[in-house]
């Protein structure tokens, strides 16, 4: 009985050693992936993402309460996200990222965003980091696009393409990554209706642009519409 | 308070304000005019597109709202009789403030220049008001702004 305590023990310590060594070199390798600034392309089609470190000064208030940095074009800009009428979409794009691509030629265009109050504004690193000359060949004209290298750090910017919602008082209403214009819509929306329940003036009917009809759209597309039964059908039995 | 600085100027921001300063340095452009260095201040969000006098903005302007340019004019105009104030603007009167005195006419508007020499550079000060009629609350918080107004 003696001898099988000491091997279970043994067992153990072993153990413990594979796993804290896996631990580490897991750990040295996001360092080194960091240290090559891997991650920058990398586009995860999340909803409104809360999971890592909240990048707020106060429970949802946005790190900074505007965002100074540079246009393509050399220009000195503050742009207020205190400025009390509608909400802000900060977009975080870069002009080498294949995944912005898509926002970058979105807001070129005739693009419409959930809540018809929603200022866009585009925001890349700052000119030691990004050339201006790429930004200016994609800033779309008539949004304004500014190179700042410390909002990029107060927001704790992940990855690319990264959004922010912020409300007219600089409350954040939710962020995350997207990987296309839709996705970026449901963000918004999703964004949107979490900050109407949470201000608790959302009832079933006050969103109608929400998570339901964004789940109503995807199952229209594959051809099921409301009524078809196989959305009454067990899965079980099929 | 946020710090608006760009080409030797800079202001400090009440908060929710907006401002930029372009990147003129008179260089010449391509119909031979020569850029000057603008700066625009405002009390809303500055539309990205807007001419350096306001057009573009002032359409946004709410009656509560302040819209204000510094604009500079070539080096050989300072000290010449337009210019010949030699002090920043820091005081202005609700009085000075015209309805006509505007860039771009817009109804309730009103507006002021005024040109000085500092420094060697010459410049306009032109401020719009939202409400002509909220003038004399408009007014004083031109004047809060034009009191951090720096120009080296």
């Amino acid at each position: 009985m003696e001898a099988v305590l000491i091997v279970e023990g043994l067992v153990i310590i072993l153990l413990l050693i594979l796993v804290a060594g896996l631990l580490r070199s897991h750990g040295e390798i996001l360092r080194r992936l960091h240290a090559l600034g891997a991650g920058e392309d990398i586009a995860i089609p999340t909803g409104p993402s809360r999971r890592r470190p909240p990048a707020t000064a106060g429970f949802g208030q946005a790190p900074l309460t505007e965002l100074s940095g540079v246009t393509p074009a050399g220009d000195t800009v503050n742009v207020s996200l205190i400025h009390g009428r509608g909400t802000t979409l900060i977009s975080f794009l870069s002009s080498g990222c294949s995944s912005c691509r898509t926002f970058w030629d979105a807001f070129s265009g005739d693009f419409e965003l959930p809540g018809v109050d929603a200022r866009p504004v585009i925001v890349t690193k700052g000119p030691a980091a990004e050339s201006p000359e790429g930004v200016a060949s994609l800033a779309p004209p008539g949004i304004t696009t500014l190179m700042s290298t410390e909002a990029w750090d107060a927001f704790r910017v992940p990855m690319t393409p990264y959004f922010l919602l912020a409300d007219g008082a600089g409350n954040v209403l939710g962020e995350g990554s997207a990987s296309t214009w839709r996705h970026l819509q449901g963000l918004v929306r999703q964004s949107l209706s979490d900050s109407r329940r949470s201000a608790g003036q959302a009832d079933e009917n006050a969103d109608p642009n929400g998570r339901a009809h964004f789940a109503d759209d995807d199952l229209r597309r594959a051809g099921i519409e409301p009524g078809d039964p196989s959305l009454y059908r067990n899965p079980i039995d099929s | 308070m946020s710090r608006l600085i760009g080409r030797g100027m800079q202001v400090e921001l009440p908060p929710g304000w907006e401002g930029a300063v372009t990147s003129g340095d008179f260089r010449e452009l391509s119909d031979g005019a020569r850029r000057p260095t603008v700066m625009h201040i405002a009390s809303f969000p500055l539309p990205p597109q807007r001419g350096d006098w306001g057009s573009g903005a002032v359409q946004l302007m709410r009656k509560t709202d302040v819209f204000m340019v510094l604009f500079e004019y070539l080096p050989e105009q300072a000290g010449t009789p337009l210019f010949s104030d030699n002090e920043v603007p820091r005081q202005l009167d609700p009085s000075e403030f015209d309805e006509t005195a505007l860039q771009e006419m817009r109804r309730g508007q009103s507006g002021l220049q005024r040109f000085f020499t500092y420094r060697g550079r010459a410049f306009c000060l032109y401020v719009v008001l939202g409400s002509h009629l909220d003038r004399k609350d408009l007014v004083p918080r031109v004047n809060e702004v034009l009191a951090g107004l720096e120009i080296e």
